[in-house]
């Protein structure tokens, strides 16, 4: 068990509700995946009344926490007003804060997110703001009241997994009193695993699996890389050396040679 | 009374927030909405009284990552 927001949770993998082919696709990959907390967001309502409701019935039935979303603003303002509406509709204080800077590559504006999250705060939520892994932005969040930070591995829906594992590390080890969750950006199960064997706390998914032939399949197998990758941080993995050194102890070996390195040179 | 509702203009013979959510159907625990840009609760729609023109923008639940 791990906590994250007040809550104690067993699985480290969040999962995404979108992207999928059906709705029973979908909850056979949270099923298999054994998440705790599925991504939702908002949209604006349209001629069917009911079929937001259905929507939300249908994961409430899952027994998963909610992790709502911003997506879609860009700007602070649209952000907080957007958090209070998911936080009346899905009765949580927890919100994954996007607040978009570049329709581009969906990067997220640092100076809207910080502005937001110092808003948010204040009005009680549970900020996990996603961003990139600039450590300084980073450090901002934390400093206004973040307790979870949400850094990509890679730009949204590309799947290409980690582009600068030199900056997870270091976010790693700056904040070593701070939750860091992966978000965005994995594509495979290694992805995951590379991860968490920093010493991040949990990965968010959703394309990387929705958009996967077998999306019940590839949640089972990040599922387990997640828990390798954890397990793995947390065994304390060896240092690596520049130098081979054998692992079968020399003693004993049955043909043992004693060849001198100038008889190899003759 | 003249209303923007979600980037849609709407002529309705309605003067609360309550009102026009109950003439739309958005009853329950469903929906959320901003008027101009501000979440108004749920428990403040029948106080909420609208003007005109002003832009009501309503959310409802969908899949997200």
């Amino acid at each position: 068990m791990w906590n994250v927001g007040g809550a104690q949770l067993q699985s480290r993998l969040f999962l995404g509700t979108a992207l999928y082919e059906s709705p029973e696709i979908m909850l056979n990959a949270l099923t298999s995946s054994s998440t705790d907390v599925v991504t939702v967001s908002l949209r604006r309502q349209g001629a069917d009344v009911r079929a937001g409701a259905s929507f939300l019935n249908l994961l409430r039935r899952q027994n998963v926490r909610f992790l709502p979303n911003t997506a879609g603003c860009h700007t602070a303002q649209e952000a907080v007003t957007t958090a209070n509406m998911a936080r009346e509709i899905f009765s949580t204080n927890w919100i994954k804060l996007e607040v978009t800077g570049d329709d581009y590559n969906l990067q997220p504006d640092p100076f809207e997110l910080l502005r937001a999250t110092k808003i948010l705060i204040s009005q009680g939520f549970e900020v996990f703001p996603y961003c990139t892994s600039d450590l300084v932005v980073a450090q901002r969040l934390v400093e206004a009241g973040c307790k979870i930070i949400m850094p990509w591995a890679a730009p949204i829906g590309t799947g290409i997994g980690p582009t600068d594992i030199y900056a997870l590390e270091i976010l790693r080890q700056r904040l070593p009193d701070t939750v860091l969750i992966v978000d965005a950006g994995l594509g495979k199960p290694s992805h995951a695993a590379q991860v968490m064997e920093l010493g991040y706390d949990g990965v968010l998914l959703n394309s990387a699996v929705a958009l996967s032939n077998d999306p019940a399949t590839m949640s089972c197998a990040f599922r387990l890389a997640v828990e390798a990758g954890r397990l793995g941080f947390e065994a304390g993995p060896m240092l690596p050396r520049n130098t081979a050194s054998p692992s079968t102890p020399l003693i004993g070996t049955p043909f043992w040679q004693q060849t001198e390195t100038t008889d190899l040179c003759k | 009374m003249l209303l923007l509702i979600n980037g849609e203009e709407k002529d309705l013979p309605i003067s609360t927030l309550s009102e026009l959510a109950s003439m739309l159907g958005y009853v329950g625990k469903s929906f959320a909405i901003a008027v101009d840009g501000q979440h108004v609760p749920q428990s403040d729609w029948s106080e909420c009284r609208l003007v005109q023109r002003q832009n009501v923008l309503i959310l409802s639940p969908m899949s997200g990552g």
